[in-house]
């Protein structure tokens, strides 16, 4: 056996089987710099195991529990912030593209007028159209869904509209409650 | 895992804080422990500790219940600590600079007598944990101070056991080299004619 495994056997001595330790032993009798080198090791885990382990400063939970609150609240500020830009970025989207088309309907209004009807009276026509063609397969559709889905769908198209709605209304007692808390 | 845990896990999932102030009160001590052997400092440790639970409550829904609880926290623990010290690394380089500072004997204080053997211990402590790189100092406090053994640690640094065992191999060479440094400079230190004979020699008068 070379010198390197023994040094090798020496850092993992805890794990060695007997015969290991035994070459191990002999070994050190006639090895100084293995003897200085376990000596060393000796010392720097006598260090370790024998000190004890710290601890932190009374109230360590409470002050947990005041940081978990305050991450929360600027997580919820963060998600709050995102959402209503993207509602203001949306919203100014929509109507600057809107707005960009302005002046040249107010330059030639009474054409737009004469055209809007002219489209408006084509869609009815169109709808018309698709109704008659639609009417019978509908028709058939009905008499196939039972009565009770139609409830099923109301109920949950209310739902959802409700659930918008006081989303919304979240989002607006939330921010109202932190543009106070920063006026304070 | 001990039941208290699973329990207090369980209401915690479902929304309960309180509940998961039980588990802080019940892990503190090792988190703080791990923290503060890994960064050195008992600010670093307290914000750490903190850091780590508040991951734990957030990600507590992907906690694996067939895991004891105690393996996960310290994970997420040495994770968030080896992320601090290569953020430190990157900032803070000029503390690296002075690599061999701490072999210096301390400054002379108003009261040098009041540095403890305990402090004393803690400070050779740190030292040593210092020279090694944050993934083998990790490695190394999980060993030495709460008894993982080669698998634990490796699940909780998500390293191979052969990992593992190579770099606490390296891990202990060198906290051993640098222990061996540390006799020799005491050593000088206390016999100051050998000292002066061996500055003269390492640094001659440009």
């Amino acid at each position: 056996m070379n010198h390197q495994s023994f040094e090798r056997w020496i850092y993992q001595e805890a794990n060695l089987d007997k015969d290991q330790t035994n070459k191990l032993e002999e070994h050190l009798k006639t090895c100084q710099a293995c003897r200085e080198l376990r000596q060393n090791m000796k010392e720097v885990s006598h260090l370790f195991t024998s000190s004890s382990l710290p601890s932190p400063q009374p109230g360590f939970t409470e002050r947990w529990k005041d940081r978990l609150k305050e991450r929360e609240k600027k997580q919820r500020v963060k998600f709050t912030g995102i959402t209503l830009g993207i509602i203001i970025a949306s919203t100014f989207l929509l109507i600057s593209s809107v707005g960009g088309q302005l002046p040249s309907i107010m330059d030639s209004l009474p054409q737009v007028l004469f055209h809007s009807v002219t489209q408006f009276v084509n869609w009815l026509f169109f709808i018309n159209q698709v109704t008659r063609i639609l009417e019978p397969i509908i028709q058939v559709g009905i008499k196939l869904i039972p009565p009770a889905w139609y409830f099923v769908f109301a109920i949950g198209f209310s739902g959802v509209l409700i659930a918008w709605l006081f989303s919304i209304s979240e989002s607006l007692v939330f921010i109202r409650r932190y543009s106070d808390e920063k006026t304070q | 895992m001990p039941k208290d845990d699973q329990y207090w896990v369980a209401r915690a999932l479902e929304d309960d804080p309180d509940a998961f102030a039980e588990l802080v009160d019940a892990y503190q001590n090792q988190v703080f422990s791990v923290c503060y052997r890994m960064l050195g400092s008992p600010t670093a440790a307290e914000d750490a500790a903190q850091e780590t639970f508040i991951r734990a409550y957030q990600a507590l829904a992907s906690y694996d219940q067939e895991r004891s609880f105690g393996t996960w926290i310290l994970s997420i623990a040495s994770n968030y600590c080896i992320d601090q010290i290569r953020k430190r690394k990157k900032t803070l380089l000029s503390l690296d600079n002075d690599k061999y500072a701490w072999l210096a004997p301390p400054a002379k204080g108003p009261n040098p007598e009041k540095f403890t053997l305990k402090e004393e211990k803690m400070k050779q402590i740190q030292r040593l944990l210092k020279t090694l790189n944050e993934t083998d100092r990790a490695a190394i406090v999980l060993q030495f101070w709460h008894d993982y053994s080669y698998k634990e640690i490796a699940d909780t640094l998500s390293l191979t056991e052969s990992a593992v065992k190579s770099r606490l191999y390296r891990a202990r060479r060198t906290m051993a080299e640098k222990w061996q440094e540390i006799q020799e400079n005491s050593q000088i230190q206390a016999s100051p004619h050998v000292s002066s004979q061996r500055i003269a020699h390492e640094s001659p008068i440009v």
